[in-house]
């Protein structure tokens, strides 16, 4: 018989605990309950029994034996009438048997059944042996760290003590695949280690029963099963729930997997911690290979000593995980902290942030700026991500091991983006940390190289590569599954920025205090600079005036010369004192906000300026196409005037001078430029010009206070625009700022109205 | 017949200079000095040591803002709600070119806000143009004092 992997997939439903044979290495009896008589027997009964089926329906057990071996049996029971699992009560000779062959007698109660198995007590075995293997278990499990060791202990041992060829332990993950962790293995049968097999490769009701019935043998697999034969009327209603059955014949699936491998004969013991099945120690033998029950149970029992084990490790270890997670966080906290930004603390270093969900990439989002660590998808890919979670709506965290269910796409980037994780930190200004994770199969090797084509000439059997395969298909797509406290931690995470957000706004927030009051005092203290500062100038300034009229003719030339610099220098501080305050107040006014024509403004504040500072001046003036942008009309008045004073003042050594005023749409900003063939500037000094009482020339070479640019610098600003300068000495500069030229563009329609049709 | 002048004035350099440059715009103004707020209010309302000075406004009022007692504002703000002194002409005449002394002086309805060059001729220039205007030109409200240079009525 071969069974296809079709076959295999529908095992999911074939009820084999109502398989309804045993394997003929024994008998079974299903007794009444309550009267002890036999409603139903295995065919072997007949054999080792010695007398037809017939003869033995309806008897009890005091009319198949005799009452002291009934009587044996009986005070071996529980003695409530409640369902029980199989369990030991004896070795004996049968009684009325000419076969001097002893049996191990085992009991199990299901429903109003009793049932009880006689299994052929063949073989021996090395008691000291055993006790050396349970005293190695004991002795070392304490000292072991991790699943795999205990693991690896245990398959060693159990195969120790039985002797099969080769021992492994399957451990089952959340969706039911299982892996092989530890093994021990000879020449004879090829190593398992590492090989992945899905889920339907035990069937979900044979899960169930191995968490029940712990251990399974199979000592050959070519027996010929024993098929369960029912007394009278029974035989086509009522089923025997055989699942607590030590006899029990496997499904023929069971049995095709097992030649396919070259095994032919297993056992299995269950590993069971809090009531969860969570792995299988598999023995396999490459020929027909019998074990004594109580050698069985003895490894059962050194299989429940591992677990309690493995238990108490995998607590230890969920807690130092645990305990790892906070200390990852502890220094996420502390990064964070010591960071302006949080951003900045959460990905200047990489290692912590991955290691909080051991993630192999991670992204902080926010706002439109995203940054990334270790392997993740594009930020263009990530920006399709954060989307789809926006769409999400109002979730904190969000996980998935199959990101390409959401977005299928995402299939292309399973590289580095099977899984995700991610958490929103603030959806009022996008805010978002996302963790990736690759292609668990990327990740999985196993050494029967699943690659390899396969050589079966029937490779429609099933075998353990096509279980590799199998397993590669279903987790496609798929990376290894978050585990709660690896969600909890960016739970917490996003908690911890909360906080270091809200910490941040406090400090700001005390900034801005720290700052108003800052303000304040400046304001108070421009104003005593305006009102009293002034006053000791303007004193100087006009009493040397008068004393200069007054004592004209008695003064000699020096000393009128003196005068005149006292008045100057009076004036100039005056000057300052001015411009100083002019300064700070384009800062602080409130700005008035209109629709400014740059041309006229330029062209108003050109002839201003020819009739002032410049009249007698030959300038050729050139004013291009301007823009009309959103301002303060009075503050870019100040701009123009500024830069067309500087350019007629630094072009004052020309006979003939030239200054061009121009424009031009750069990206989303207008660029102005006033260019002058004057004095220049080295450019070395560029950084300089636009500082307060900055200047680049002697003063009484070019006359000024030195705070026109920095103003211009300042009015700029505060449209949101930049200042820049070109020079080069002795051939003239470039000024130029820009505005956004956003706001207007909307606006920007043809002067002519459009023809209609 | 000429109306007085009310410079109201605390800094005796400040008001030096002011009267000098009165003296050079040669204008026939009588001109009356109050040291503060508070003397300027007495003067204005008759109270105190003016309590009997005969009735009559000055043509204008050229008024500091930083002035001991009661400064510029409050005494701005006490001619015009006053029913006789509500349209004297009053011209802030200070340092001071802060945005707010110029926003709330003009509030409180002030006619002119001028702030003293430092350059001395400008001084002159500045104080000469006010008293022209406010002393000659101007058409004072009713029942503005007028006066002789000499000091009669």
């Amino acid at each position: 018989m071969t069974v296809t992997r079709e076959q295999l997939t529908s095992c999911d439903r074939e009820p084999i605990h109502l398989s309804g044979s045993i394997q003929p290495n024994g008998f079974l009896l299903v007794l009444d309950g309550q009267r002890f008589s036999v409603l139903a027997a295995s065919e072997t009964t007949a054999v080792y029994l010695e007398r037809p089926l017939h003869q033995i329906f309806g008897k009890t057990l005091t009319e198949l034996f005799n009452a002291e071996f009934v009587q044996s049996i009986e005070e071996r029971l529980p003695v409530v009438d409640q369902p029980f699992q199989a369990r030991w009560l004896l070795t004996a000779l049968l009684p009325g048997v000419s076969a001097t062959e002893e049996f191990e007698v085992v009991a199990h109660r299901t429903g109003a059944h009793l049932i009880i198995e006689f299994e052929r007590a063949v073989g021996a075995f090395n008691t000291e042996l055993l006790n050396a293997a349970l005293y190695q278990v004991v002795a070392n499990t304490q000292s072991l760290g991790s699943a795999e060791q205990i693991s690896e202990l245990a398959v060693r041992e159990i195969r120790r003590i039985t002797g099969f060829d080769r021992t492994l332990m399957y451990r089952f993950d959340a969706d039911g695949h299982g892996t092989t962790i530890a093994e021990v293995t000879n020449d004879r049968l090829p190593s398992y280690l590492d090989l992945r097999f899905p889920a339907s490769d035990i069937p979900v009701q044979a899960r169930r029963l191995y968490a029940m019935n712990r251990i399974r043998i199979i000592p050959d697999v070519d027996y010929q099963p024993s098929p369960i034969v029912f007394a009278g009327a029974l035989n086509e209603t009522a089923q025997i729930d055989l699942s607590g059955s030590i006899l029990r014949s496997v499904s023929p699936v069971h049995r095709e997997y097992m030649r396919n491998m070259g095994t032919l004969s297993s056992m299995s013991i269950s590993v069971v911690i809090n009531g969860q099945l969570w792995g299988l120690i598999s023995c396999h033998h490459a020929e027909p290979r019998f074990l004594p029950f109580r050698l069985r149970s003895a490894c059962e029992f050194l299989v429940q000593i591992l677990s309690t084990q493995l238990a108490a490790q995998l607590r230890a270890s969920e807690l130092s995980k645990a305990i790892q997670l906070k200390s990852v966080q502890q220094r996420l906290l502390t990064h964070m902290a010591a960071e302006d930004s949080y951003i900045e603390g959460l990905t200047r270093y990489p290692q912590d942030l991955l290691e909080l969900t051991d993630a192999g990439g991670a992204a902080v989002i926010v706002g439109d700026e995203i940054r990334r660590v270790g392997n993740t998808p594009s930020v263009e890919e990530i920006r399709r991500i954060t989307g789809l979670l926006e769409r999400r709506g109002h979730e904190e965290s969000f996980a998935t091991e199959q990101l390409a269910a959401f977005i299928p796409e995402a299939a292309e980037w399973s590289a580095s983006a099977s899984g995700l994780l991610a958490i929103s930190i603030s959806r009022l200004h996008r805010t978002v940390v996302m963790w990736f994770r690759p292609e668990l199969v990327k990740t999985v090797k196993w050494a029967g190289n699943p690659a390899k084509p396969v050589e079966e000439s029937n490779d429609n059997r099933i075998q353990p590569r096509h279980s590799f395969a199998e397993w590669s298909e279903i987790v496609r797509g798929r990376s290894a599954s978050w585990l709660q406290e690896e969600i909890a931690a960016a739970a917490e995470l996003r908690m911890a920025v909360l906080e270091v957000v809200l910490k941040q706004a406090e400090e700001m927030a005390d900034l801005a205090n720290d700052l108003r009051s800052a303000n304040e005092e400046l304001e108070a203290f421009s104003y005593s600079v305006s009102h009293d500062l002034r006053a000791p100038f303007r004193h100087i300034a006009g009493f040397s005036q008068l004393l200069l009229e007054q004592e004209a003719t008695t003064l000699s030339p020096k000393g009128i010369r003196y005068i005149n610099t006292i008045v100057d220098a009076a004036t100039f501080a005056g000057q300052l004192v001015d411009s100083l305050l002019n300064f700070s107040r384009i800062a602080r006014s409130s700005m008035s906000v209109m629709t400014v024509d740059l041309h006229s403004v330029f062209q108003e504040q050109w002839e201003d300026l020819m009739s002032s500072e410049g009249s007698g001046r030959t300038i050729e003036f050139g004013l291009s196409e301007m823009p009309t942008i959103r301002g303060d009309l009075t503050l870019l008045r100040q701009v123009a005037r500024n830069l067309l004073s500087n350019a007629v003042k630094y072009t004052k050594n020309k006979a003939v001078a030239h200054v061009t005023v121009s424009s031009r749409l750069q990206g989303q900003e207008y660029v102005i430029s006033v260019k002058d063939d004057g004095a220049g500037f080295d450019q070395a000094y560029e950084g300089k010009l636009f500082g307060v009482f900055q200047r680049l020339h002697r003063s009484e070479e070019f006359e000024g206070t030195g705070i026109g640019l920095a103003n211009v610098r300042r009015i700029i600003s505060r449209h949101g625009g930049r200042t820049w300068a070109e020079g080069r000495v002795g051939e003239g500069a470039t000024f130029y700022f820009s505005v956004p030229a956003t706001v207007f563009r909307a606006l920007d329609v043809p002067d002519k109205p459009t023809d209609k049709p | 017949m000429l109306k007085p002048i009310l410079l109201v004035e605390d800094n005796p350099r400040d008001l030096e200079l002011s009267l000098a440059a009165l003296e050079k715009s040669k204008l026939a103004n009588e001109v009356i000095v109050a040291r503060d707020g508070e003397e300027a209010r007495d003067y204005l309302f008759r109270k105190g040591e003016h309590h009997d000075r005969s009735t009559g406004l000055p043509a204008v009022v050229l008024l500091d803002l930083k002035l001991p007692k009661i400064d510029g504002l409050e005494l701005l703000a006490m001619i015009r709600k006053d029913e006789v002194l509500s349209n004297l002409p009053v011209v802030m005449l200070t340092s001071s070119r802060e945005e707010r002394d110029v926003i709330n002086s003009y509030k409180l309805k002030v006619n002119a806000f001028v702030v003293k060059p430092v350059e001395f001729s400008e001084f002159i220039r500045a104080i000469q143009d006010l008293g022209v205007f406010w002393a000659v030109l101007n058409e004072p409200p009713p029942g503005s004092l007028r006066v002789f240079r000499d000091g009669s009525f």
